[in-house]
């Protein structure tokens, strides 16, 4: 696990393939980063305000939220899955903290509360997913708008906007707080990639991951417990997706629960494949997500910048997007005697 | 319908708007007067109210519930139509386009009398509200005008509503104030009809203004955590904004609280328009926003239902009257915003209020 | 009164529900069966609850919102059916919907032009995508997940642009055209006009996808996409032609929606791809691929559509409605996932139904006991020809020059040749398992292929099919018009091919667990190669193996392996077309029968019976439960180790046997009489082996023997 994908296809590489090899021998990390960089030289030439410290600050705090989101993705699509409720989850389950709050409950003791919803909901996406074996893709999406419907008609009473209340002000130093001049979002990116990248490279459960994501068959024949590990993915991924969702609704001090229609799934799914953690598993790493993180942030903030409608934005993301999926079929190709059906 | 006709239904129309402030009032003292017994003038009039509205069917097809400004409506007419005895019906589509034209079609299916409809843009509908007036159905459409001119339109006059917030702006960043004059728009659904008329207004009147300039002009889609994020970034490159106009103060809170962020709450003018709900003034008073055109969704809800009263005993049939009820829009600052919003959720001794069951008199013959 | 009883127990084990369970649930159209029942009690239930559900003016206009979803759903399942998925038809749906209005509001064309510049616009969408995911190899789900976004982005760039023109000439006139009217809001004998359009396309859809070429290439690479590339359809191109149908069916759709609501809303067809989806797997519609047709596509639209137009009529709240609506889709995807898993794993848990077959008390095969089964050494000193260079001989024949033949497990039929039959070669290659043979007038070989039917090889080595399929049988659930084990056969002197068939419930390599069931699961079959017809003459035989003609030409004699017996079926006389037993009960279970040069049959046996298994057959229920918890290879079969070689009469009496301690020709399948010898074969032999037979005539062939010298 410690040797790159990169490493591994350059030392089969022949010599006459040079252009081609040196390009394999980048990990997708390291490309992207390359292009970010390249983004970031060209929007501070031709975009005026683009490289001040303070624009870049506001790049890094616009994209804690959506980091955050995409660590715990990145978890599920190293295993092999995929997480389309993650969202959904998180948002729901913020916006009930926030009415919890304005019913007058405690702070921890609404976070707490909410942490449990979105814990079941992780451990029943993994149930789902492990034991009675749909496909993960269906599965979130199905699980997605049943907790949609559930939390908003049984605990939300059909509210769309919530609002941190005037007696929780304290709530808010999460998502406008600052420590050291450092807004608190991005210290918690910051600690979140870093808890999941000692996971993930240090502890055994988190390399067993990357074992089931390979090849899930081998790595249940060595003696992991697949299916509970899968369980364990799933949970981890909605509990740190409903951080990101405190974190965003702490920062407006509001949410809008309408945003499980919007794009932000994708834009999470987009970092997570973009950054390198390919969607056959197994691969990648939380630096992923930073690489990956650090290219969308740069791009929607320049977009920003330049005044693009949402529109424009989406079409710009959505041709990134296929590229992104289009490199990653090209540095894992499809091996057609070993993929598994129903593997869309 | 001949030309004089059509004015006088207009005149007509007219004169029930300038008595629409009076008509809630004038309800209840028809309901006291049904209670103890009619006698002398009123009868005849409650006996036409009676025979036009009771057990008459009234549908209501939102954008979707959940909101301040639709569960306002759906409180009013609710509220109302029980009163009067008629049968109010919701169907929630929920932002969906396809489910809101079945929504009409099944609407129209059952044989409502009156539809209320909130078109999501300026088309989607028009066809169904036209197959509606031909099977006999009054509509109403609010807030949103559809290409399609129904019966009656209910709702905010966006125009001028865009003009009064670009004066405002106008007058704390234009000529002489010394200020950067730096404006950003923040716009919602590019397509939907509010949408189009404010901006249009709001445009109209800056661009006589060339110390103004429009910096920023991005649709956030109703959504306030776009709106949050566009508001970062454009302070960040233009430390000097003066002023903020949001189409939709729910949604523009995202910005309002980016700004408060980056602690310029007191620079930036930050004006918006909505239906008034008691978020927006706990938001006026934390000095989020300052100037908020408040087109009071709680009356719009009436003026529903006053409209639908108004066409069931009109006598006419469905597409001969053109009336448009636009709502009056006061504007909330500190000065007023600790009493001039309505609390939502609908705190519980509102919500009783849906409970009574309404005592009716046989209809006399 | 043991007889009495044997025949009620007989009668009792003779109709099983289990079977008729495990071979209803075998059925293609129970998939269908399920969504079908589904959709009638969604009707039921929901058209109850909703006030004039049923009145034809509601009917009718609930079934044009219908139609245009019912298009997106007939794209959803083709590309499922493909081992995809496209989630851009949402996206593709909004586009040719604004294409559409754009086209009649803004530029005026006719709209007879418009419908086919949508389609070719939708083709070329499909196209994006078939081409990403086909060609560049992408995954579907994530592909057209970008594509819907990318083209949802562009209907709000067209709308920006566009939506005002469109509002503006929509302000001043409606788009007036009889053709577009009559999309929108016309209909056909009552029946809206969007909905009769889209039966006929999901019936040429439905034709086109389970009865031809193209349509079973898009199953063969949705249901194994390895396999279908390995037997070299060209998986690439199929992937892509799915793809460019998806976008077409979803123009369709589209431009009916167009015609109907005349909106250029940008929100047209949001979470069109989850409602069709989900409509799809209700309908049974596998989401692993390769399973479902249009016409489930088509009922599963009508399932989602009830139901969500009836929640939404009935006023409940969109969150509810919402819980509800993806509680059902994880229920049908659980449930399809689920049934397909299990599906055959409980199908062949139910599918052995053991019989009662009570056999009469064998003759004493053990040395010593004086029966003309007396086990004796008399194959002990056979002769070994072609050793380890075949592989189960089932049949051996040989031709007038004297050449020898053996059916081989690899599909061929081997030929031996030469002085001591050292040369050998692969006289012809069939596949299948080759089994029972024999030699026409024309020298033709006629050769019993399990797995295919009957084959002929012409002497130059040439095979062409006989037949494969019989007439079948409408009482019984299942479809045995194929032939699916055919075991041995003989000609008659008019020609006609007398065959048998083993077994209609079971596969070649699972012919021992027939031997579980002892049901008459067996046939007679005739094949008249003058009039190409096939015919079952006769059915429900125990097993039947050995097909041999009398030597007089007028009767032929049928062994039944598990029930012992040798049959005789009358050809012509007095008693044409009956059947009786010639002999009853042997201790051997019997394979092939062939004519000895002395006027009697020969008659291998596969088997020796045992008192343990003989006990076993009478009682179905120890060997149900056997089935059913002791795995496989831990099963009490019957004994298919030790056999011998008999020889009986017209008559039916035995007159001698062979037997041979060495285990060499322990498992004889076959044997033939040739110019003195005897040869002998075996399903599980390396070799062929011959003995002198005392007293034969040397001059005697079994060419000669039917057809006569030459």
């Amino acid at each position: 696990m410690n040797m790159s994908s990169g490493e591994l296809l350059n030392s089969k590489a022949g010599p006459g393939s040079v252009v081609k090899a040196a390009l394999k021998s980048l990990t997708q990390e390291q490309i992207i980063v390359l292009v970010t960089f390249v983004f970031v030289a060209i929007f501070s030439i031709f975009i005026n305000g683009f490289a001040t410290v303070g624009n870049l600050m506001v790049l890094l705090r616009n994209m804690s939220v959506l980091g955050i989101f995409s660590i715990g993705m990145g978890i599920v699509v190293i295993g092999r899955g995929i997480d389309l409720s993650q969202v959904t989850t998180g948002a729901v389950s913020a916006a009930w903290v926030l009415k919890l709050m304005h019913d007058g409950m405690g702070i921890t003791s609404a976070i707490l509360l909410g942490l449990a919803l979105v814990l079941l909901v992780g451990v029943i996406n993994g149930y789902l997913i492990a034991f009675i074996e749909i496909p993960p893709l269906f599965a979130t999406l199905a699980s997605g708008i049943c907790v949609y419907g559930f939390v908003r008609h049984f605990l939300l009473e059909l509210l769309n906007n919530h609002y941190v209340p005037d007696t929780c002000k304290d709530f808010l130093f999460l998502g406008q707080g600052k420590i050291g001049g450092i807004p608190m979002p991005v210290i918690c990116f910051g600690l979140i990639a870093l808890f999941v990248h000692l996971f993930l490279s240090r502890i055994s459960y988190g390399r067993f991951i990357y074992a089931q994501g390979d090849n899930e068959d081998a790595a249940r024949i060595t003696g992991i417990g697949v299916r509970p590990m899968k369980v364990l993915q799933y949970t981890l991924c909605a509990a740190i997706g409903y951080i990101a969702a405190i974190v965003m609704a702490s920062s407006t001090a509001s949410l809008n629960v309408r945003i499980v229609d919007s794009t932000l799934i994708f834009d999470v799914v987009l970092v997570v494949v973009l950054g390198g953690i390919s969607l056959v598993g197994g691969r990648g790493s939380v630096l992923s997500v930073l690489a990956g993180t650090a290219l969308i942030g740069t791009l929607l903030n320049g977009m920003v910048i330049m005044n693009l409608g949402i529109a424009q934005q989406n079409l710009v993301k959505s041709i990134v997007l296929l590229g992104a999926i289009l490199l990653d079929t090209f540095l894992h190709p499809r091996d057609e005697e070993t993929a598994r059906q129903g593997d869309i | 319908m001949d030309q004089p006709k059509k004015k006088r239904v207009m005149v007509w129309g007219a004169r029930i708007i300038c008595v629409l402030g009076l008509s809630l009032f004038i309800s209840n003292v028809a309901v006291a007067a049904e209670i103890a017994g009619i006698s002398g003038s009123s009868a005849e009039l409650h006996k036409h109210y009676d025979k036009s509205l009771r057990g008459k069917t009234i549908g209501f097809v939102p954008l979707a519930l959940g909101s301040p400004l639709m569960g306002s409506w759906d409180y009013n007419m609710r509220k109302e139509a029980k009163e009067c005895g008629m049968i109010y019906k919701v169907k929630d589509p929920n932002w969906n386009a396809q489910a809101s034209a079945q929504a009409i079609s099944a609407f129209i299916a059952e044989g409502v009398d009156v539809l209320v409809a909130h078109n999501m843009n300026m088309q989607l509908l028009a066809k169904l509200l036209r197959k509606a007036e031909k099977k006999g159905i009054f509509v109403i459409q609010i807030n949103m005008v559809s290409n399609y001119k129904t019966d009656v339109f209910v709702g905010a006059d966006w125009y001028s509503i865009g003009l009064r917030q670009a004066e405002r702006v106008l007058k704390h960043c234009g000529k002489g104030t010394g200020k950067s004059g730096k404006v950003a728009i923040m716009q919602g659904e590019l397509t939907s009809a509010a949408n189009i008329e404010q901006v249009e207004a709001i445009m109209s009147v800056l661009k006589n203004h060339p110390e103004i300039k429009v910096v920023s002009s991005q649709a956030g889609n109703w959504d306030s955590n776009i709106e949050h994020d566009n508001m970062a970034t454009i302070l960040k490159q233009h430390p000097d904004l003066c002023a903020t106009i949001g189409i939709w103060g729910i949604s523009h809170l995202g910005a309002a609280q980016a700004i408060k962020e980056a602690e310029m709450t007191d620079q930036v003018l930050v004006v918006t328009s909505g239906g008034g709900s008691v978020q927006i003034c706990d938001a006026i008073e934390a000095g989020l926003i300052d100037v908020y055109f408040n087109y009071q969704s709680l009356l719009q809800g009436h003026d529903i239902m006053a409209a639908a009263k108004l066409l069931l005993q009109s006598g006419l049939e469905p597409g001969q009257a053109k009336i448009a009820l636009f709502s009056p829009v006061f504007e909330i600052t500190k000065k007023n915003s600790s009493y001039s919003c309505f609390p939502y959720p609908f705190p519980e001794e509102m919500m009783e209020a849906l409970k009574i069951d309404y005592p009716f008199l046989p209809i006399s013959e | 009164m043991s007889q009495l009883n044997d025949g009620l127990l007989q009668l009792r084990y003779r109709w099983s529900f289990k079977k008729f369970l495990a071979e209803l649930l075998e059925k293609r159209w129970m998939d269908g069966i399920i969504p079908f029942g589904i959709m009638v009690c969604v009707i039921l239930v929901f058209g109850s609850q909703v006030e004039n559900y049923f009145s034809p003016d509601v009917l009718a206009m609930t079934a044009r919102e219908f139609a245009e979803p019912g298009f997106v759903a007939l794209a959803m399942a083709v590309t499922l059916i493909s081992g995809g998925i496209d989630l851009s038809v949402g996206g593709m749906f909004a586009i040719i919907n604004f294409l559409s209005l754009m086209l009649t509001h803004i530029y005026g064309w006719p709209a007879l032009a418009v419908v086919p510049a949508a389609l070719a616009v939708g083709a070329l969408m499909g196209a994006l995508n078939g081409f990403l995911i086909g060609f560049l190899k992408t995954r579907a789900f994530l592909t057209t997940l970008v594509t819907m976004i990318a083209f949802r982005a562009i209907v709000k760039l067209l709308n920006l642009e566009f939506a005002p023109k469109i509002a503006l000439s929509a302000k001043t006139t409606f788009y007036e055209s009889t053709v577009w009217d009559y999309m929108g809001d016309g209909s056909f004998l009552g029946i809206p006009s969007n909905v009769v359009i889209l039966l006929v396309v999901a019936f040429i859809g439905h034709v086109l996808l389970t009865r031809s070429r193209p349509g079973w290439r898009v199953y063969a690479v949705g249901g194994g996409r390895r396999s279908a590339r390995h037997v070299g359809i060209k998986v690439e191109r199929t992937i892509f032609f799915v793809y460019v149908i998806s976008g077409i069916l979803t123009a369709l759709g589209a431009v009916f929606y167009a015609a109907r609501l005349d909106s250029a809303a940008s929100e047209t067809g949001m979470g069109l791809e989850i409602l069709a989806l989900m409509a799809v797997v209700l309908g049974g519609v596998s989401i692993l691929g390769g399973k479902g047709t249009p016409g489930r596509a088509l009922m599963g639209i009508v399932i989602v559509m009830v139901i969500t137009n009836a929640l939404l009529r009935l006023g409940i709240d969109s969150a509810l409605n919402s819980l509800i609506q993806g509680l059902i889709l994880l229920f049908a995807i659980g449930i399809d996932v689920k049934w397909l898993k299990h599906l055959y794993a409980s199908i062949e848990k139910i599918y052995v139904v053991p019989t009662y077959l009570s056999l009469p008390k064998a003759l004493d095969p053990r040395p010593g006991s004086g029966t003309v089964f007396e086990f004796n050494d008399r194959l002990k000193d056979a002769e070994t020809i072609g050793l380890d260079q075949i592989d189960g001989p089932e049949d051996v024949i040989l031709d007038r020059q004297g050449r020898l033949y053996g059916s081989v497990r690899q599909g061929w039929i081997v030929r031996f040749s030469g002085d001591d039959f050292s040369k050998r070669d692969i006289f012809a290659n069939i596949g299948g398992r080759p089994l029972g043979m024999a030699f026409d007038r024309d020298e033709n070989l006629v050769v019993c292929v399990g797995g295919m039917g009957l084959y002929g090889v012409r002497p130059d080595g040439e095979v062409y099919k006989m037949t494969d399929e019989t007439n079948r049988t409408w009482t019984r659930l299942k479809d045995d018009s194929r032939i699916r084990l055919a075991d041995d056969c003989d000609i008659a002197p008019d020609g006609k091919v007398y065959f048998s068939e083993a077994t209609i419930r079971y596969k070649m390599e699972e012919w021992p667990v027939d031997g579980q069931e002892c049901r008459p699961n067996g046939r007679l079959i005739c094949y008249d190669p003058a009039t190409d017809r096939t015919k079952t003459i006769v059915r429900n035989l125990i097993f039947p193996n050995g097909v041999c003609l009398a030597h007089d030409g007028r009767s032929i004699l049928i062994g039944l392996t598990w029930k012992c017996d040798v049959l005789r079926y009358w050809l012509e006389g007095p008693k044409k077309g009956r059947i009786e037993t010639v002999i009853s009960g042997l201790p051997i279970y019997i394979d092939n029968i062939n004519r000895a040069s002395d006027g009697n049959y020969w008659l291998a046996s596969v088997g020796l019976r045992t008192p343990v298994y003989d006990l076993a057959m009478r009682m179905p229920s120890f060997r149900l439960r056997m089935v059913k918890f002791v795995p496989p290879d831990e099963w009490l079969y019957p004994n298919v180790n030790w056999g011998c070689v008999i020889k009986f009469n017209e008559q039916g009496d035995v007159l001698e046997s062979y037997w041979d301690p060495l285990g060499n020709y322990a498992h004889v399948t076959s044997m033939r009489e040739h110019m003195g010898y005897l040869y002998l074969g075996g399903l599980h032999n390396n070799r062929i082996g011959r003995i002198k037979i005392q007293g034969a005539d040397p001059e005697w062939t079994g060419p000669d023997s039917y057809w006569g010298k030459k």
